[in-house]
């Protein structure tokens, strides 16, 4: 008995060990590599270091595996390349004065079994991926069409109220519920991508687990596939624009920690990796270090009303909060710390994302926050905040900043906690928790101050501005502002493009100057590829990287 | 004897069936669940626990998991959507199983060479040499010298792949396979040297040692025949926890060499709280181990006639 029990306790042990031992999944880096005698004879493959995709059926998938490799399998109405819209099952399309109607136009195109694209299959899959029977996670991509939400939460139940209509095979038309200046580009999203009704009922749940099971009318074919090890797709020569088609196949490979991705590529495995830590400065010595942003801002949120009611107090007070701001060195952090190319955040919408004709942040100059710490002003407010509380610094509660797990995050919260310390006096503590512990944490608005990121979900600076809307579910710093809350509602009805610019704008000077956040960094990620692997395209929003057109040079 | 199994076997289904009670009440007290996702709104997370049948109580839920247990039915994934925990496990488990086995079929072997070789050699060069293999062996990381050899021997000087694992479908065969056993069996290899060293040492000179050479069998004799055989009893002692050492720093092997095992699906699946996955995978390690317990006692049984006498 001694003995089970010991057993007992050594499965027990494991799983703690293996709830201790986990790690944030490393981001998919990627690699590619031909070997000269194939440039040399023809068929052009690239290979590349990725993940397993945890969903292919595009109304199911959320991921940026499966996001990735969709993109190369499946075509929507439109495609998004390198930030612009092209012609994709669409040929052309014409949208309605009022912004509201969209009448798409397709191509003769198939299915990777030789049957035509309908119009009927986007109706199909815009109709399931609002479905809550589909129980998709990404069915709020859909609430922009008119009825969508409605369906999704249960309001109503006819699936055929949905605003998608397949006119006749050739023709859809989409009709939404306000105007939305990014609808084209959402469009291309994986959720809008086109899965096949008789397939989808054939195999239920599996469509899109095997090769098999799934059926695409993209440029690439899936060819290959052996779950968590690799997978492959060849060149498709149905497809409707083959001939900007270069690579005639690319090679995935299941590897996930980073320093083996950097290794494989270092003995010639594959031909482009993503890099970190000391890897950076070797590959920045030789010129061969690339960076782009995955348009991931960090920021800390500041519970306004605190974990308890003492530290609730004090973070509650404006001053207190900018003299955090203030007393944060983002450049230090950058450099020291994180020591690749992301950029400080002086403001809060990321400096990557489309205004009307330019960048955002061009359209809308900006800077509140200094990238190096402004140590005078931070104590300035510092000491205001303390004589609206009656006290000091010493008799402070201490504050806990809540923190992503893993050594680079506590490197970066101990670099925080040092710079309040030195700046200010001021101590915080550092708690460490697991990813989805830490968001159930920062939901329940049970921390005082959470280091947090948030990526874009479309290529718009709403996408970043509406989320401290008050009460909104993702706003956990109990901040609200009713200046605010209006403009942000105002824009979103705002059919004139100039003025809902002007109107985010504003309402993000409200957020960042009330400092319920506080904006450290946009991130970017390190990179370095062969010299002969060109038109791969990395991008913030939706597939990275882009593989479509990429190309093998000949050496 | 047979009864003695008997009860045994009982036991290890009642330790099964704690071991999966506990695991599912356990895994849902961790904060978060499978759809924590800050892009989710709340209707969308309820469509989702509709759809998985997480919006039951938990005792249903309980019921509804173990009934499909009886049936061998571990069902689908929540992370790898659609993907049955069956296949997963069918798919991974015969690569861990492979690894596994290289590993200590190597800390086995060469473990009790050079346990003989040190013992024979008592404070000479060779047992120094051992001595120290061995407390490299026991103080490295298996992830340390995984990542250490993966960039000298796999990068530095190519002599062997730097990850992936056996396709021969692609022509990848013996060779992927040498680093990661070695890393995965090198600590194993160093406690069995020792254990090997110590256990014949003591009994050098026990008295049946004594009487074989007074019977005249020569020192070659008398090593394998009764030395090395009575040395080797602590050895198959410590076997079952070899085992399940194996299983654990397999998981950090894996990862490191990108070999799609279990560790692989351990780790992601904790992350992801993707609970049917954790489940699977308890009772599978749960019940292998406990096998290897059980088998481990037989085993001790054949080789050590006094215990199989007492019981």
């Amino acid at each position: 008995m001694k003995k089970t029990l010991a057993l007992v306790l050594v499965v027990v042990l494991l799983l703690s060990l293996g709830l201790t031992a986990c790690k944030k999944q490393e981001e998919p880096t990627t690699g590619t590599e031909p070997t000269p005698t194939e440039v040399a004879q023809g068929p052009k493959v690239l290979r590349v270091a990725s993940d397993e995709p945890p969903a292919l059926d595009p109304q199911i998938g959320t991921d940026a595996v499966s996001i990735r490799l969709n993109n190369l399998l499946l075509e929507g109405l439109v495609r998004i390349h390198d930030g612009k819209i092209q012609p994709g099952m669409a040929e052309k399309w014409e949208i309605s004065e009022d912004g509201l109607t969209y009448t798409f136009h397709l191509r003769d195109a198939k299915w990777s079994d030789g049957k035509p694209v309908t119009a009927q299959d986007f109706e199909y899959s815009w109709r399931r991926l609002v479905d809550p029977k589909t129980a998709s996670e990404y069915a709020f991509q859909g609430y922009y069409i008119k009825n969508g939400e409605e369906i999704n939460t249960g309001a109503i139940t006819d699936l055929t109220q949905l605003g998608v209509k397949a006119v006749n095979e050739k023709t859809f038309v989409v009709e939404l519920h306000t105007p939305c200046a990014y609808f084209l580009s959402l469009a291309g999203f994986l959720s809008f991508l086109p899965s096949r009704q008789d397939k989808v009922e054939e195999f239920g749940e599996a469509y899109g687990t095997e090769i098999e099971k799934f059926v695409t009318n993209g440029p690439f074919k899936l060819v290959e596939w052996k779950h968590d090890d690799k997978h492959a797709v060849e060149k498709n020569p149905e497809y409707w624009n083959a001939t900007a088609i270069k690579l005639d196949r690319i090679e995935f490979t299941v590897v996930v920690e980073a320093a083996t991705v950097i290794n494989m590529y270092e003995a010639g495995d594959i031909d482009m990796c993503g890099l970190t830590g000391d890897f950076i400065a070797k590959y920045k010595a030789e010129g061969k270090s690339k960076s782009y942003t995955d348009g991931a801002e960090f920021y800390l949120e500041v519970n306004t009303k605190g974990k308890t009611a003492a530290t609730g107090k004090v973070l509650g007070n404006h001053d207190f909060r900018l003299a955090l701001g203030f007393a944060i060195d983002r450049q230090a952090l950058i450099t020291a710390v994180l020591k690749n190319d992301s950029l400080p955040a002086l403001r809060f919408v990321p400096g990557n994302l489309m205004g009307v004709k330019d960048r955002f942040t061009n359209e809308h100059p900006y800077a509140f926050w200094p990238a190096n710490a402004d140590v005078a002003k931070a104590k300035e407010h510092l000491d205001k905040a303390l004589a609206a509380l009656g006290t000091t610094v010493d008799k402070l509660p201490t504050i806990e900043l809540l923190n992503y797990e893993g050594d680079s995050s506590r490197i970066f919260g101990e670099a925080l906690q040092d710079m309040w310390l030195k700046n200010l006096g001021v101590k915080v503590e550092m708690k460490q928790v697991q990813f989805k512990e830490k968001l159930q944490l920062a939901t329940d608005k049970d921390y005082d101050l959470n280091f947090a990121g948030w990526g874009p979900d479309y290529d718009d600076a709403m996408t970043f501005v509406d989320l401290f809307v008050t009460d909104g579910g993702h706003n956990n710093t109990s901040w609200g502002d009713k200046k605010f809350d209006e403009l942000i509602l105002g824009a979103k009805k705002e059919a004139d493009q100039v003025k809902r610019g002007q109107m985010m704008a504003e309402a993000e000077k409200i957020l960042v100057e009330a400092a319920p956040i506080l904006p450290i960094y946009l991130r970017y990620r390190n990179y370095t590829q062969a010299d002969y692997v060109t038109g791969v395209v990395r991008n913030s929003i939706g597939a990275d990287p882009d593989f479509v057109y990429a190309d093998i040079l000949p050496q | 004897m047979f009864k003695y199994i008997g009860k045994r076997f009982l036991i290890s289904l009642i330790t099964i069936w704690v071991l999966v009670t506990l695991t599912f009440f356990l895994i849902r007290l961790l904060p978060g669940d499978p759809f924590t996702n800050p892009k989710i709104t709340p209707e969308i997370k309820a469509n989702l626990e509709k759809y998985y049948g997480f919006d039951k109580p938990l005792p249903v839920q309980y019921v509804k998991y173990f009934s499909n247990l009886l049936r061998f039915d571990f069902g689908s994934s929540l992370r790898y959507k659609g993907r049955t925990i069956n296949k997963m496990l069918a798919e991974a488990a015969p690569i861990s199983a492979n690894l596994g086995i290289r590993a200590v079929i190597f800390a086995c072997t060469v473990g009790i060479f050079l346990g003989i070789i040190a013992a024979l050699n008592k404070d000479k060069v060779l047992d120094k040499l051992t001595i120290f293999l061995a407390i490299v062996g026991v103080s490295i990381p298996g992830f340390v010298m995984a990542s250490f050899l993966q960039y000298l021997i796999g990068v530095k000087l190519g002599w062997l792949p730097v990850a992936k694992w056996i396709d021969p479908a692609r022509g990848m065969g013996f060779k992927y396979t040498i680093l990661p056993t070695l890393c995965l069996g090198f600590g194993t290899l160093a406690v069995y040297s020792r254990y090997m060293r110590t256990s014949m040492l003591e009994i050098t000179g026990s008295d049946y040692i004594k009487t074989a050479r007074a019977k005249g069998l020569s020192p070659i004799q008398v090593t394998i025949k009764h030395q090395i055989r009575n040395a080797m009893l602590p050895i198959v002692t410590i076997l079952g926890p070899t085992i399940a050492g194996l299983l654990t720093g397999a998981f950090v092997i894996e990862n490191v060499f990108a070999i799609p095992g279990l560790g692989r699906q351990f780790v992601i699946s904790i992350n992801n709280q993707d609970y049917p996955m954790i489940l699977g995978l308890t009772i599978f390690y749960g019940t292998f181990l406990i096998t290897m317990n059980f088998l481990t006692d037989l085993v001790y049984g054949f080789v050590d006639p006094r215990i199989r006498v007492s019981k």
